[in-house]
């Protein structure tokens, strides 16, 4: 029996066992590699590397570009996430009540989440510019040189890219639920919103967070979209924790702080997705 | 009679709503396709142009200047080679997870999920000084590697879903027959897998197809793929916009067709195999 067991194993671990090596190399490797660097002074336009401890750490955290790019990603995610739920859901509740499916319109409206970034950026900058853009109002609404409208346009971007996937899981987790608890309800005379509000929403915890940090999780790796956007700018009023860590790698060539930028986004990603994720996983098998 | 009429009522008024909410989330592409066929005066027009001439002035230019059709083909190299490259190590490790009593199995699945959840961005520079050490800067190679460590955990749990639905009972049929562990999973389950094969192979061609970063970064010149070129329409002058749009949908329009092809896989592939859809 134990044998049998073992010689399983073995025989998974050979099937397994390439992917693995490789996932290892190429993705685990560089993040030893970035602990390493974020403890020295490197850059790529100097050829002397000494180690400093947790110095390039205390100088990130202590400069003021690092913290306001914190609190710009961190606004941009509980909107960007917020906003998403709550108009995926509507609309996913809204799918549910058709006595149809209709797969075509189901698909057509996925079809911002799959559409290259870039493109997504340029769109967007089309339909915002100043000057001719569609929802500039004439040249009245000057969204991406105001610093503020610079941080609702790329919420509104991700907001128009995004709704689609969280409307797309939450409709398969209405789709999925059992149809005698909402029945019983309505005989006991409960209320549509008495029965969405305590009958369905707990009926759909586990997808609600698998859609949620999901979305989350790509939304901390935004990166290209706002890239061609807005750049960061203006005045760095959008400059993401990935624009910022872009710029410290490849453009100031301060190897040590991007990679102790990296490190700390790192963390916070694998924290997240520990606390919520892994017993809902669980749950699922 | 009325109260049927009253349903019917409902029922048209719920779709027209939904139906106008999914154009709405269309027009933002439509108006870019539209734009890339304008001409520089109605383009630049502070009245958005409704009703216009298509001209192809902006498709002739980018192609004349840009070469795009060369990005287009190694676009296209590094994602099919991406693709074949995923699936080949991907699929024996699926169906090894899938089939085998593996150590710590639910812990290494969570794994492998927490692995695609870090942002690309985090090991870029490592991997940028990894390509200058050993010589593949600068090549389509490299950004075929690195796409293909990229994807395969989405590759795996999303062939896993897949074939945990192929029941154990093929397997067995076949190793009665006498087959290995490998001839039963290439003869008995890979037939039945081909639906899930298809599947990832449309996704993971279009992640690496749409992805940007490792490409702005890992390659410069006549190895840049799509998305990079993107950048010579935004110079510092200013943007030009034409140019700029019909790149915008050379990039986006072999996406945009697979994508309506995998509609009925999306819940699933999007989750990484978490919900079925």
């Amino acid at each position: 029996m134990i044998l049998a067991r073992a010689r399983g194993n073995l025989t998974g671990a050979i099937f397994v066992g390439p992917a693995f090596c490789y996932i290892l190399l190429v993705v685990i490797y560089p993040l030893f590699y970035s602990l390493w660097a974020s403890f020295t002074n490197m850059r790529l336009t100097s050829p002397l590397t000494s180690f400093v401890g947790l110095d390039t750490y205390a100088q990130a955290l202590g400069s003021e570009i690092f913290q306001d790019s914190l609190v710009v990603t961190a606004l941009f995610l509980a909107s960007v996430v917020l906003l998403e739920f709550i108009l995926g859901f509507a609309l996913a509740y809204s799918f549910s009540r058709m006595a149809k499916t209709h797969p075509a319109m189901r698909a057509l409206l996925l079809l911002p989440v799959m559409a290259t970034p870039v493109s997504v950026g340029l769109i967007w900058k089309l339909m915002l510019n100043s000057d001719f853009g569609i929802l500039a109002g004439g040249g009245v609404i000057l969204w991406l040189s105001d610093p503020q409208l610079a941080v609702l346009s790329i919420v509104i971007m991700d907001v128009w890219q995004w709704t689609p996937f969280m409307f797309l899981i939450l409709l398969a987790g209405l789709e999925g639920l059992p149809k005698e608890p909402v029945e019983s309800a309505q005989v006991d005379g409960a209320s549509r919103w008495q029965i969405l509000l305590h009958v369905t929403l707990p009926m759909m915890r586990r997808i609600i967070v698998i859609a949620v940090v999901f979305r989350l999780m790509f939304a901390i790796a935004t990166f290209d979209s706002v890239y061609v956007l807005t750049k960061g700018g203006p005045a760095r009023a959008t400059d993401l924790i990935t624009l910022f860590i872009q710029r410290e790698g490849f453009v100031n060539l301060n190897i040590a702080s991007a990679s102790a930028i990296s490190f700390l986004v790192l963390i916070a990603v694998l924290v997240v997705t520990t606390l919520l994720f892994k017993r809902d996983l669980a749950d699922a098998k | 009679m009325p109260n049927r009429l009253h349903v019917a009522a409902g029922e048209i008024i719920r779709v027209a709503a939904n139906g106008g909410i999914v154009a709405l989330f269309l027009f933002p592409l439509l108006w870019m396709i539209a734009g890339a066929f304008k001409s520089e005066g109605d383009l630049l027009s502070p009245d958005p142009v409704w009703f216009f001439a298509p001209v192809l002035d902006h498709w002739r230019f980018i192609f004349e200047n840009w070469a795009v059709e060369h990005h287009l083909v190694n676009s296209a190299i590094i994602s099919a080679a991406t693709t074949v490259a995923t699936l080949a190590l991907g699929f024996p490790a699926a169906y090894g997870l899938s089939r085998f009593p593996l150590w710590r199995k639910d812990a290494i699945l969570f794994d492998i999920l927490s692995l695609k959840m870090i942002p690309p961005i985090a090991s870029a520079v490592p991997l940028f000084i990894l390509a200058r050490q050993t010589g593949l800067y600068n090549t389509l190679l490299v950004l075929i590697l690195l796409n293909t460590a990229f994807q395969l955990p989405f590759a795996l749990l999303v062939l896993k879903s897949f074939i945990d639905e192929i029941p154990r009972e093929i397997d067995e049929a076949a190793r009665i027959d006498g087959c290995g562990p490998l001839a039963v999973m290439w003869h008995a389950v890979l037939p039945l897998a081909v639906p899930g094969l298809v599947c990832c192979a449309l996704f993971v061609f279009i992640f690496t197809w749409n992805e940007f970063l490792l490409a702005n970064v890992m390659v410069g010149g006549e190895q840049r793929p799509l998305p990079p070129i993107v950048g010579l329409a935004l110079t510092h002058r200013g943007i030009l916009w034409g140019p700029a749009l019909a790149l915008g949908v050379v990039v986006i329009a072999p996406v945009l067709a697979l994508s309506l092809m995998l509609s009925r896989y999306m819940a699933r592939g999007l989750t990484f195999g978490a919900v079925k859809g």
